[in-house]
């Protein structure tokens, strides 16, 4: 389908690329984990003193390493601790940032001062500083290490939290709501947090690299994953040896980790710009015209955005493809690596 | 304690130095004991070698200071530069160059890079040192060969970041009408870019300089570990290793204190670049 003919925005273009390329990286991705023992040639713990150090052959794909072990399967398993340690540290994240953040927001007063203040302890350390820190003061392990990701990471969502709630609680519709009688907690999830989602779903995304960076860093420096755990950070690691005389052990697992994190990246990238309320209003309201779901997701969102329960206001303005909102400044975490 | 005295240490031992280093009080006095001498300069001994934490990780503080330095002019001149050509030609495949570049150097892990480069220039080329370090004042050619492959591992990765944002600053700025004006009076390209938008694009630009220290101090850690570099953020992973705490937390206390000062130095340079920010 020839998007620019429905008036698919020239700006989304780019941002359909980076989505499409995100999504299908992620998608190996869990299939490669989820089918990881099915995939995989070899036993990834498997030592084989007769093949150490092999170079990459229709044998061994990737080539062996000092034990004998076959890269390709360790890379293969390797994406499970990925996954994981990034899905867990990234939740831990998200939920106390979602939880801290909109008691921040929506509270105001000495609560949102306290918590804050702490937030702003813990950005006043650089991110992998403050990870390798904790894990030094806790025991090396990969619980521990995703529990410091998740701690480092848990200011970056209460900040962005606190932010959107802030802006959306002076909304009529939550004047509206409180009203009629609607309990706090009532109102912060269903009518504040709803609105939050864009924001928090593009932040989770990016962070979700990070946090994969992050553990490969930890494992790297023997403070995440533990022998004879197949890890990308750790691969590289015990690789350190041999770089020299076997550059494969150190290619292939660096070379995962770039790939995954670039997935996670794009997907990022490209959910910030077809979410973003300038080409909400305008392109994607275009294509709703073709596709009854996401034109009902966009009179929901919409709905949301102006505040308003005119369902004639919001038919209106899908359809108009109005700019409704301001334009958001992109966000930068370039100190959360 | 086993870390002090060893193994074999009698529990007899073991009470008496728990006692000479006040860990025998409750935790908010030894807290409090700690935070008074660390204000007064006091970081305490190192566990292993028994020297001054302050003194150990001051003797670090110039090679680390100088890697920082270097890496952070690497990411600068690649990341502007890059950044202004990708902006000034929107949609050009230089631009889509730039932009597969960045993707690229933002998701590549620093630890990888450092050891690819390891393996190009020091093992097959033979070019630069792969460990080490030399005196900038002693002998500044070999203390610049020592250098290079830590600067640009570390340089490079933050010249992605640099990159995206000097692009998008760039053509918010571009879009202005001050710049149709100044097109409009006849001026040629490159003065409209290089004089009249580059500098008010680069106020965005300093704040992510500010925050990505925070990034390039953690990138250090990394990469001063990988070339044997000895600053301090290779005295934090081996005194890590060797569980010698009053050094760590001095190494901890030493870089959050650089980044916290980096980014005063941040908000005071607004100022300069942006006259409307005024601080009462």
């Amino acid at each position: 389908m020839k998007l620019r003919s429905i008036g698919w925005p020239r700006e989304l273009d780019s941002a359909q690329v980076r989505l499409s390329v995100g999504t299908s990286i992620i998608a190996c991705l869990i299939l490669l984990a989820v089918l990881a023992p099915f995939l995989s040639p070899y036993d990834p713990e498997e030592t084989n003193p007769n093949e150490r150090i092999q170079p990459p052959s229709l044998t061994h794909v990737f080539g062996t390493d000092h034990f004998g072990r076959d890269i390709l399967s360790r890379v293969i398993f390797g994406s499970r601790i990925s996954l994981v340690v990034g899905i867990i540290s990234v939740g831990i994240a998200l939920f106390t940032g979602i939880f801290l953040g909109s008691i921040a927001g929506y509270y105001r007063g000495k609560m949102d001062e306290t918590i804050m203040r702490t937030m702003d302890a813990l950005f006043a350390f650089p991110a992998i500083l403050l990870a390798i820190a904790l894990v030094a003061v806790l025991g090396p392990s990969i619980t521990n290490a995703m529990m410091a990701i998740g701690v480092v990471y848990t200011p970056y969502f209460v900040r962005l939290v606190r932010g959107v709630v802030l802006s959306v609680r002076e909304n009529d519709f939550i004047r509206a709501a409180r009203a009629l009688g609607e309990s706090n907690i009532y109102i912060i999830f269903r009518e504040v947090l709803p609105n939050c989602v864009a924001p928090i779903l593009v932040q989770t995304t990016t962070f979700l690299a990070y946090a994969i960076l992050m553990e490969a860093a930890l494992s790297f420096l023997g403070l995440g994953t533990q022998p004879p755990t197949p890890s990308w950070g750790r691969m590289l690691s015990e690789a350190r040896g041999f770089t020299e005389d076997a550059p494969w052990i150190a290619i292939f697992p660096g070379a995962a980790i770039m790939i995954a994190v670039l997935g996670f990246n794009s997907l990022g990238d490209g959910l910030r710009d077809i979410l973003d309320p300038r080409y909400l209003g305008t392109g994607l309201s275009r294509l709703a015209s073709i596709i009854p779901s996401l034109k009902s997701f966009l009179e929901r969102s919409t709905l949301r955005r102006i505040g308003s329960s005119d369902e004639k206001l919001v038919r209106e303005a899908v359809h108009q493809g109005q700019n409704l909102s301001k334009r958001r400044k992109p966000v930068v975490h370039s100190n959360a690596r | 304690m086993q870390v002090m005295y060893g193994i074999m240490a009698s529990p007899e031992n073991i009470e008496m130095a728990r006692r000479q280093l006040g860990l025998d009080k409750p935790v908010y006095i030894q807290y409090l004991v700690w935070l008074t001498n660390m204000l007064q300069g006091n970081f305490g001994a190192s566990l292993r070698t028994h020297r001054p934490v302050l003194q150990s990780v001051l003797e670090r503080v110039p090679a680390t200071f100088l890697l920082t330095m270097a890496s952070m002019t690497i990411a600068l001149v690649i990341g502007i530069l890059s950044g202004v050509v990708s902006a000034s030609k929107p949609g050009s495949k230089l631009d889509y160059i730039g932009a597969v570049l960045a993707q690229l150097g933002m998701s590549m892990p620093d630890f990888w890079l450092g050891i690819i480069l390891i393996l190009v220039f020091s093992v097959r080329l033979q070019i630069f040192p792969s460990s080490g370090y030399a005196s900038m004042i002693e002998n500044p050619f070999e203390s610049l060969r020592h250098l290079a492959l830590p600067a640009i591992t570390v340089g490079t990765i933050n010249a992605a970041i640099i990159t995206r944002m000097t692009r998008s600053s760039m053509l918010e700025v571009l879009s202005q009408d001050y710049i149709r004006t100044a097109r409009s009076k006849g001026l040629s390209e490159r003065l409209v870019v290089y004089k009249h938008a580059l500098k008010n694009s680069l106020i965005p630009v300093v704040t992510v300089v500010g925050t990505q220290f925070g990034y390039l101090l953690g990138g250090v850690i990394i990469v001063e570990t990988i070339f044997a570099y000895p600053g301090v953020g290779r005295l934090l992973y081996t005194s890590i290793y060797q569980r010698d705490y009053p050094l760590v937390q001095g190494s901890v206390l030493t870089l959050a204190f650089a980044f916290c000062l980096v980014n005063l130095i941040v908000d005071i340079l607004y100022l300069f670049l942006d006259p409307r920010i005024r601080y009462d």
